[in-house]
């Protein structure tokens, strides 16, 4: 079942998120699923809210590619620490398009039932992307 | 843990756009062809806007005047 789990979690980063596939929540996510991200105030509700997550991140930066740099499981939960790269060719947070590349890293806890993602938690480095974005002053080199 | 500001791993160069790591920032090189898309990508607005007054231009009587004379003179070369 450990296996089992890291592979869907590893098939949702790749098919939702890096290949814009976003059906394949259908077959991944729970209707009942709830997503926890420390940038979002709201929590995102159902396969139709993660779709709509990932549409908004790949809308923002269409060549999306997140690898994983490293996945624990253990019980009914998946860690995964990841790195997110992307061209900003869309509007993110209001941030009008940049054309600039960006990079950043977060770790998702994700909790499954029945081979289905039901629940998971996101901390990411949103005021990294925000200062690579040029929206917010690089407190270290301004 | 709170002592020292936030800061982002990469930073995207000021020239070509490209994520660089912050601590290679000195060993970066720009790569021409993403130099090139990130100025027509900063240019955009611009161009775009340029493309929109030209074509209302050449509607007008000067603009089809142009384009006329133009065509006879590529006719007549």
């Amino acid at each position: 079942m450990l296996e089992a789990n890291k592979a869907i979690a590893s098939r949702i980063i790749q098919e939702l998120f890096n290949q814009g596939r976003l059906e394949a929540a259908d077959q991944y996510v729970s209707p009942g699923f709830v997503g926890h991200d420390t940038a979002r105030p709201a929590p995102i509700i159902g396969s139709s809210g993660i779709k709509e997550y990932a549409a908004t991140y790949r809308t923002a930066f269409p060549d999306l590619e997140i690898s994983i740099s490293e996945q624990v499981a253990e019980g009914d939960r998946v860690v995964t620490r990841w790195e997110a790269r992307g061209t900003h060719e869309g509007e993110l947070f209001g941030v009008v398009p940049t054309g600039k590349q960006v990079t950043v890293t977060g770790i998702t806890i994700d909790r499954y039932a029945d081979g289905l993602l039901i629940e998971n938690w996101t901390s990411w480095d949103a005021l990294g992307l925000l200062m690579q974005l040029g929206a917010v002053p690089d407190l270290v080199t301004a | 843990m709170f002592g020292s500001m936030p800061q982002p791993t990469h930073l995207p160069c000021p020239s070509c756009g490209a994520s660089v790591a912050r601590d290679s920032v000195g060993e970066h090189l720009c790569d021409e062809e993403q130099r090139s898309r990130y100025e027509r990508f900063q240019a955009r607005v611009e161009v775009d806007r340029f493309d929109a007054e030209l074509t209302t231009w050449l509607d007008t009587p000067a603009g089809r005047f142009e384009v006329f004379y133009a065509a006879h003179r590529r006719r007549a070369a």
